[in-house]
């Protein structure tokens, strides 16, 4: 999914800006409110996606694994972490900086856009998944009231 | 060529330089829709982005319901599709003019995308910057929603 429509030469560029990193069970991987320092790409195990809510109760946004981005919406809009992210197994993951990031951004523009296509396609799922439960739950509610 | 002054104050494009605008719209096709007309169904596959120059769209919801239920109007500078135009999704909604005024729409299809990267590819990794940033801001507000209203289904079942 990530690396859909790259040709080998674009994979290794990707790659090339990637620094692989291991998470054991139970560690977070980044916090919420936080400041981002990149983003992941997740090749093994799974994290859990976690907010916390205005009585500062944590609770579970999704799980994702295998081949789904994580921080990359802080990383690429530029705000603070709005999810803590924790590895629910032993997690494996691809880890690319702001800085690399960056260096890409100026440099080489038709991987980055394939690279970009990834991520939007991948924010896109996330949001489906969160928007079902929010109509599934307002559904729940106005039969409540 | 498109009025570039109807365009460059859309979010969308908002940090475009003069060049890239032109890049972007030079060839681009217009439609227009008159009073009233369906644009897309909910639920239909399509492949293009539609930006609105002039007049107000209304959005639907179709499918689940027992007759079109209305959403939103949106105004001009209004994009709607830009996620099919990325990943050939259903569209999420029924889209139709309002019926107090026919509308003008630039029509991005992801052919025309790719041609327009050919040429200005920078123009064109903006523009997906820009989807990116506007996405990110849609998360973040419906995170915040699902978790506010989880939390009062949990009070009221508690």
């Amino acid at each position: 999914m990530i690396f859909d429509n790259m040709n080998a030469e674009q994979i290794t560029k990707i790659l090339a800006i990637t620094e692989k990193v291991n998470f054991p069970a139970g560690e977070i991987i980044f916090k919420q409110e936080t400041e981002p320092d990149g983003f992941y790409i997740v090749i093994e195990g799974e994290v859990s996606l976690v907010k916390i809510n205005d009585i500062g109760k944590d609770t579970e946004l999704t799980v994702v694994g295998k081949g789904s981005f994580i921080g990359e919406i802080s990383a690429l809009d530029e705000k603070g972490r709005e999810i803590t992210a924790i590895a629910v197994s032993d997690v494996v993951a691809f880890r690319i900086s702001k800085e690399k990031l960056d260096i890409m951004q100026k440099v080489d523009y038709p991987v980055l856009v394939k690279f970009y296509l990834s991520i939007i396609r991948d924010i896109n799922e996330k949001l489906r998944r969160i928007n079902d439960e929010y109509s599934r739950i307002k559904e729940k509610l106005q039969k409540n009231i | 060529m498109i009025d570039l002054e109807k365009v460059k104050n859309i979010e969308l494009f908002e940090n475009f330089t003069q060049q890239e605008l032109e890049s972007l719209f030079e060839k681009a096709h217009e439609m227009e829709l008159r009073e009233g007309e369906i644009l897309f169904h909910e639920g239909e596959i399509g492949t293009e982005m539609y930006i609105v120059t002039s007049g107000e769209i209304e959005i639907y919801k179709e499918l689940g319901v027992d007759e079109p239920k209305l959403l939103v109007s949106l105004p001009e500078g209004a994009f709607i599709g830009e996620m099919s135009l990325i990943d050939m999704s259903p569209r999420s909604a029924m889209i139709k003019a309002s019926e107090n005024n026919a509308v003008d729409m630039v029509v991005f299809s992801r052919d025309y995308i790719e041609s327009v990267a050919l040429n200005d590819i920078n123009a064109v990794c903006k523009f997906m910057h820009n989807i990116i940033k506007i996405s990110a801001g849609r998360s973040r507000m419906t995170t915040e929603r699902l978790i506010s209203s989880r939390q009062t289904l949990e009070n009221i079942n508690e």
